[in-house]
């Protein structure tokens, strides 16, 4: 089975203060990507666990005493005082506005809730220019407009959540979507599973989240 | 990247952590009355974000296929060289200008010694050059003044970059630069006259050991730059020669 989700990984991990997976899997995620950035109000959490982020961005009023530690490994702070802006769309601006083209962003729920469902807003609207996956101990969220493959194991939990409507076709899953329609506050797609060893996700129009919970998460 | 080439190996320094080393130096520089210069932050900051540019080029390194090492900043091509100063100069366009034109200033400047007669590059002189022109007239300055204070910026960067890049700093005769005699004797590097606040600096500086023989493929490369290593600096007064 195709499996394309690599390239929903591998450029920039993007921690915000919500919520962090295990420490475990934070310090995997940030040797399997080439810059680690931390929102001002993650950053302190991220050297809690012995991850050096190599950015700092955000309005500082949160990283408290870190700063100092973390400058003294070289990390690079960017004050952005803007509040028009939430610190995960000041990091993922400034990560487009350098280049890179994909991040895999953790911390984005468990906290407040009007928190979550803004970052989910932000996400939704980077994901238009960058590939952009989010990532816990139990799952795997990736914002899809184009076609996803994935690899499963039968049973997997798959959810398929539009960010606004969607289009699409799937493949591999026990309720199959053929040229349907999704869309928030009127038909989403929570609780889908894997029949086979692997998933297609077809978007047609529009985009989902396309969340896998891996029986073994690799 | 910055690349270091000495007889026990080969070893490769991010731009920015050369950045960040050349902004601890005048962070702690107090000759010339620069602990009161009224833009002492200002410039301070222009150099360490002077090379923020280079962040995500360093984070995703090219392989160079003639040295099997990463493509270094020498051998930049004009394209890349917009990008990476944009990025640098937008940085603090529309919070501190003044920063954003010491950064912009230092791009020119590094760049013309280089590079200025070559035609594949009139396009990045002509955009910096223009843009320059636009802050210092919306800032009121002069170019002097401008000088006055990039002189800082450059002068740390030169140090900062020169440690960086040669082992072997001053090995024969010291080296001069803006009226100062420097050196580098092992891992510390010395002055004379010493300009700094305290006797005796110390400075972490993260580094990454290049394989001999270099890497294959880029993959390869970018798990070379997993962790880093640090190198402890010492910055003290040169003793007599």
């Amino acid at each position: 089975m195709i499996d394309d989700t690599d390239r929903f990984a591998g450029e920039a991990l993007v921690a915000v203060a919500g919520v962090l997976p295990s420490p475990l899997l934070v310090a995997r995620l940030a040797r399997e990507h080439a810059l680690v950035v931390g929102t001002d109000g993650a950053a302190s959490r991220l050297l809690e666990i012995g991850v050096h982020p190599d950015v700092v961005i955000g309005d500082m009023d949160s990283v408290g005493d870190a700063a100092e530690r973390l400058a003294l490994t070289g990390t690079t702070f960017l004050h952005r005082p803007s509040q028009e802006a939430n610190d995960l769309d000041k990091a993922l601006t400034w990560l487009a506005g350098s280049g890179m083209t994909q991040a895999t962003v953790i911390g984005v729920g468990g906290g407040m809730i009007d928190h979550t469902l803004n970052n989910f807003s932000v996400l939704a609207r980077h994901a238009a220019t960058m590939r952009i996956a989010i990532r816990d101990d139990a799952s795997c969220g990736y914002f899809v407009g184009d076609r996803l493959r994935a690899r499963t194991h039968p049973g997997d939990r798959v959810s398929l959540i539009p960010t606004a409507s969607a289009r699409l076709t799937t493949h591999g899953l026990e309720w199959e979507l053929d040229d349907e329609k999704l869309q928030l506050g009127v038909r989403e797609g929570a609780s889908n599973r894997a029949v086979g060893d692997g998933i297609s996700i077809t978007v047609h129009e529009g985009m989902v989240v396309v969340v896998h919970y891996p029986a073994i998460m690799e | 990247m910055i690349l270091q080439h000495a007889p026990e190996g080969t070893i490769a320094i991010r731009q920015d952590d050369h950045a960040a080393f050349a902004a601890f130096l005048l962070e702690h520089w107090s000759n010339n009355n620069f602990t009161k210069d009224p833009q002492r932050d200002q410039i301070i900051l222009a150099a360490r974000h002077h090379d923020v540019g280079w962040i995500a080029f360093d984070a995703m390194p090219r392989l160079d296929p003639v040295t099997c090492l990463p493509a270094d900043m020498t051998s930049v091509e004009p394209e890349d060289a917009l990008t990476i100063w944009r990025r640098a100069t937008a940085l603090h366009l529309e919070d501190d200008p003044f920063v954003a034109l010491l950064i912009t200033h230092h791009a020119y400047s590094i760049h013309e010694i280089a590079h200025k007669r070559q035609p594949a590059w009139k396009a990045f002189f002509t955009e910096f050059a223009q843009l320059r022109a636009e802050l210092r007239d919306a800032l009121g300055l002069d170019h002097p003044a401008i000088e006055r204070a990039y002189s800082y910026l450059r002068m740390a960067d030169w140090f900062s970059l020169q440690f960086c890049m040669r082992h072997d700093l001053g090995a024969e005769r010291p080296e001069h630069y803006a009226g100062y005699q420097f050196r580098r004797v092992a891992d510390t590097l010395q002055f004379k006259p010493y300009p700094f606040d305290l006797r005796s600096l110390s400075y972490s500086l993260p580094f990454f050991r290049m394989a001999d023989g270099g890497y294959r493929d880029e993959k390869q490369l970018r798990a070379a730059f997993d962790r880093p290593e640090m190198l402890n600096v010492t910055i003290e007064p040169m003793g007599r020669l």
